[in-house]
């Protein structure tokens, strides 16, 4: 493993997007196609990821360990850990810049387009294996768990149950 | 004025990160619940208004934005010192959990009983990733909606735009469409602003 470049990868893909899913997009299209990382292991790291404590953002670490073990997550978390520092220097010039028209425009444009991007980001990974009923009524019942504001680790447990009793 | 009481040592700082980052399953929204409970409504030392304009602060830098709030939060009690003992105390429950999860699922994960839970939890954690995506962009949408139509109108082609190069092309360079989304509003926000 080349960890330069696998740590340039991870920082490039947190300093290029904002919100604990932003990284998505940005690490699918480096890690996809360098065979460094499979649809699956993405779809594995986001569901490890969002059932441990803590930001959304660690299922980075997570995937850095499925993917390249103990060390490949540390420096995913050295990446994740830097760009959120650059705060600091924003909060000098937040008086001055941080509400003007270009700053709040600018990061509105930003947040939409993450979503967008985003969404067919996932949608490649879950339809991965194919579209399907299941994976319809499955997406639908995390979304609607979600919105109702139930547990993110009582909601894997029903969906592992699902998914058993839908296989057997 | 009232005086605010006097900010935590550092030692009492890292137990406290420690505790939120113990306790925080449920990801971002749980966390920034027991961030905001803790330093203001239960130790007071912070108050409401500075809370607010952190959390503002928080959404101009690129990454996490609680990692962001962390580091403010740290450096605004103990500098340089303050913001390794909030990131350090928020992170190792919460990252040494998620690895020795990681650790578990890989030991298992070639079993048949895992492969067909997993065919269930992925698609309904791509269900809640999205439920979180809408979470961060219907304010925005809000935001523009009560501005009038055009700006709504401009904000969902800003979003469909992205969505139909992301489809059109898988490798098409998603920081690209990023720049473009933001340029796109950021030129409307300062032409409006001129027009008043």
């Amino acid at each position: 493993m080349d960890w330069l470049t696998w740590f340039l990868i991870f920082l490039k893909s947190v300093l290029t997007s904002t919100g604990g899913f932003g990284p998505l997009p940005s690490l699918r299209a480096d890690l996809v196609p360098r065979g460094w990382a499979t649809d699956t292991q993405f779809a594995e790291a986001l569901a490890v990821g969002q059932t441990s404590p803590g930001p959304n953002g660690l299922w980075v670490v997570v995937l850095g360990f499925m993917v390249a073990g103990l060390t490949g997550a540390l420096i995913a978390l050295v990446a994740v850990l830097l760009p959120p520092l650059l705060v600091l220097i924003v909060q000098r010039g937040f008086a001055r810049y941080g509400r003007s028209a270009l700053t709040r425009g600018f990061l509105s444009g930003m947040a939409l387009s993450i979503a967008g991007v985003g969404v067919v980001v996932l949608g490649r990974i879950v339809l991965r294996d194919g579209a399907s009923l299941q994976v319809a009524l499955l997406t639908a019942l995390g979304a609607v768990l979600a919105w109702r504001k139930v547990q993110v680790i009582v909601i894997v447990v029903v969906a592992a149950i699902a998914g058993a009793a839908m296989a057997g | 004025m009232i005086a605010l009481p006097a900010p935590p040592g550092l030692g009492r700082l890292f137990r406290l990160w420690l505790s939120i980052g113990a306790q925080s399953f449920g990801g971002g929204a749980a966390t920034s619940y027991l961030i905001q409970q803790t330093f203001v409504q239960r130790l007071k030392v912070v108050e409401p208004e500075e809370y607010a304009q952190l959390s503002a602060m928080v959404q101009l830098v690129p990454g996490m934005n609680l990692l962001a709030l962390t580091t403010l939060l740290g450096w605004r009690f103990h500098r340089a010192r303050g913001v390794v003992v909030s990131l350090l105390g928020l992170l190792a429950p919460s990252v040494s959990i998620a690895l020795l999860m990681s650790a578990s699922y890989l030991s298992i994960q070639s079993l048949p009983i895992t492969q067909a839970a997993l065919k269930g939890v992925v698609p309904a954690m791509a269900g809640v990733s999205l439920m979180t995506l809408w979470r961060t962009t219907q304010p925005v949408l809000a935001a523009r909606q009560k501005e009038g139509i055009f700006g709504l109108g401009l904000s969902i082609a800003v979003i469909f735009g992205g969505v139909a190069l992301a489809l059109a092309r898988e490798d098409f360079p998603v920081f690209g469409i990023y720049l473009a989304s933001g340029a796109i509003l950021a030129t409307w926000f300062w032409v409006r602003e001129r027009e008043r």
